[in-house]
């Protein structure tokens, strides 16, 4: 035929756009949802989603009474959604402005974590040299809007970063100290250490203490659920607390979970889990391969998840599991599938399963690839796509390691080598993740670049801050 | 309320384009309504602002645009799992040539697989006929941006689909 690619692509879309049949009753659906969500306005949640998955779903069971039972169903929503989602007084963030960049990358900006809400919005919290905080190392935020390809300066609140020394050692007057950043959207964000919790509701432009901390700090459904333990060293009990996304108005949660010791707490797209193990306070040397477990007092030699599809208000037990291995990790995809990393030895091979049935289940056992002895810093994807990350000593002394990152797209049946990258100190979780199935980010070695991916982790390119 | 009345009356109007528009971004059914939900929701309490804007279609599908490119990880994830064809995608295409029906089905697969912002500028040129400058505006960015993202669009559409470079001198981004 002769006819460009673009006319190919122009007929396609008026193709496909004219032989899509619109749904019945869009219109009345849509000025339902809008209206009734307007009574609580949602504070860059994913229940305006919800509502047109719930009353999509009823509609096979509407036929002729479609009146009638649409009225049923708004009734529905707005009973559950008053219930569901309490009222706060904190400004809707999509209201707000996304601040400005106040100016180009501080010289010598060091991140130490990386979050990208999509494939163009990212944040990276690092830190520079200052003289405004206590310990001369300050957190500063910066932010990229274009997929990494320039970033800027936005606000940062006035702490230190975790690894400074002076966030690690005793002090008569301590800095509060950040270590994380975790951004839901361009407007909302977290930074956060186990003393410390700030939060932006307009892209960075201005920072917000909240009372506490976070030992762990994670966002599903809409709202922000955070581990906090009671600033007494190790004699405190271990609780949890729960806000709408960008809001202030934290309150306690009540978890199943024994309170003695740290559970895990992770969230996939719409779950958050909860695993009671005895080695959570396990300390992995991905070097050697050796674990070090702090095995708490009077825990029992198992684990067990839990899950909540509802933001964390009710808490199903999904699956208690034996532990003749020892459990390297149990992480949610974006799919909310999940990823039991376990080996049985340092020398033995190292295995992952996954479940998609939420943690009720689990797959068959896959090897992962063992380059060396190391164990993988590993991160789930999707149901059939994961990354594992080797460290391979190439040396001595400081940033002697280099990553290797294998891919696998068939969940774990094969792998492929992906990346490669020299002069790693070591390989953590800390400033990787993806931000869909195609975009990950991962903070590169040099803490002055990020490596991004679109195409699901097969190839990566460096951005530099 | 006139407001409410007046947002009644242009979805009823509108919500079938608005609708397609959707589809076109997101290529499920499902995810279409969605994203309009979420996008009207957003609207309806500053509907009265939306109104007196030059053109409340163009305002809405920009909104629409930017959902759809902003929204998180846990939409992007439903989008590529479900890119669907049309209900009525064959019985509209009785009447093309075979190779025409095969062409048409990979290209419509290859759209899928574009990143976010260039299916909307992709959808906005070819779809809506937007000139370059409209494109920038919904996208907010320069129009040599929106010349950049369609000529990575095509050209990597056209490289998953093995079709060789046009050779009749025209640019990709010839608007």
């Amino acid at each position: 035929m002769n006819d460009s690619y673009e006319d190919r692509i122009r007929r396609t879309v008026q193709h496909a756009a004219a032989s899509t049949s619109v749904p019945v009753g869009l219109a009345e659906r849509l000025l339902a949802g809008a209206r009734s969500d307007e009574s609580v306005r949602p504070l860059h949640t994913d229940r305006a989603r919800t509502t047109g998955r719930r009353v999509r779903g009823w509609w096979p069971l509407l036929g002729a009474a479609a009146v009638l039972a649409l009225a049923v169903a708004l009734t529905w929503v707005s009973v559950h959604r008053g219930r569901n989602q309490p009222a706060h007084p904190t400004p809707t963030p999509s209201s707000v402005p996304v601040s400005p960049i106040r100016g180009p990358v501080p010289a010598g900006f060091r991140g130490v974590d990386l979050s990208f809400a999509d494939a163009s919005h990212g944040w990276a919290l690092g830190t520079t040299q200052c003289t405004s905080v206590a310990g001369n190392q300050c957190a500063t935020v910066i932010r990229t809007s274009d997929g990494g390809h320039t970033w800027g300066l936005v606000a940062s609140p006035p702490a230190a970063v975790n690894s400074a020394p002076i966030c690690r050692t005793s002090s008569a007057n301590p800095p509060a100290c950040v270590g994380h950043v975790a951004f839901v959207d361009d407007h909302v964000g977290y930074l956060w250490s186990d003393s410390s919790v700030y939060l932006t509701v307009d892209g960075g432009g201005t920072w917000s203490a909240q009372p506490g901390g976070a030992l762990r700090l994670v966002i599903a459904r809409g709202v922000v659920v955070r581990q906090m333990r009671e600033p007494c060293g190790e004699c405190g009990t271990v609780h949890y607390q729960v806000a709408p996304v960008g809001s202030n108005a934290w309150r306690e949660l009540a978890v199943p979970n024994r309170t003695d010791i740290e559970s895990e707490l992770f969230a996939g797209r719409d779950a958050f889990y909860l695993v009671e193990s005895p080695f959570s306070n396990a300390v992995l040397n991905l070097t050697t391969g050796q674990i070090v477990s702090r095995k708490a007092s009077g825990s029992v030699d198992q684990l067990t998840l839990y899950r909540s599809t509802d933001a964390a208000r009710t808490w199903e037990r999904m699956t208690t599991v034996p532990l003749p291995y020892i459990v390297n990790g149990l992480s949610a995809a974006l799919d909310d599938s999940l990823l039991f990393v376990r080996y049985d030895a340092p020398q033995s091979p190292i295995g992952m399963s996954t479940s998609t049935d939420g943690g009720r289940t689990f797959g068959p056992y896959r090897d992962f690839p063992r380059p060396n002895l190391a164990l993988p810093t590993v991160r789930a994807i999707s149901a059939d796509r994961t990354l594992a990350i080797f460290p391979a000593v190439s040396g001595v002394g400081n940033h002697n390691t280099t990553a290797l990152s294998y891919l696998s797209t068939d969940a774990g049946r094969t792998w492929h080598l992906v990346q490669r990258e020299n002069g790693v100190d070591s390989v953590t979780e800390v400033g990787m993740g993806f931000s869909s199935v195609t975009n990950g980010f991962r903070l590169a070695a040099d803490q002055r670049s990020a490596w991004l991916t679109t195409d699901g982790g097969q190839t990566w390119i460096r951005h530099a801050f | 309320m006139a407001s409410d009345e007046a947002f009644a009356a242009f979805m009823r109007a509108n919500s079938a384009s608005l609708f397609r528009t959707a589809f076109l971004l997101t290529g499920a059914r499902a995810s279409a309504e969605d994203l309009l939900q979420e996008t009207l929701t957003r609207l309806y309490p500053k509907w009265d602002v939306v109104s007196r804007a030059d053109s409340p279609i163009a305002y809405v599908r920009r909104s629409l645009t930017n959902a759809f490119i902003s929204s998180g990880r846990r939409k992007q994830i439903g989008t590529l799992s479900r890119w669907e064809r049309p209900d009525g995608w064959d019985r509209a295409g009785d009447e093309d040539p075979e190779d025409e029906v095969a062409n048409r089905e990979l290209v419509w697969q290859l759209l899928g697989a574009l990143p976010r912002r260039q299916r909307a500028a992709v959808v906005m040129r070819y779809f809506h006929g937007m000139p370059d400058d409209e494109i920038a505006s919904n996208l907010g960015c320069r129009a040599v941006t929106v010349r950049s993202l369609v000529s990575r669009a095509v050209a990597g559409m056209r490289a998953g689909s093995g079709a060789q470079p046009d050779t009749n001198g025209r640019r990709e981004h010839s608007r």
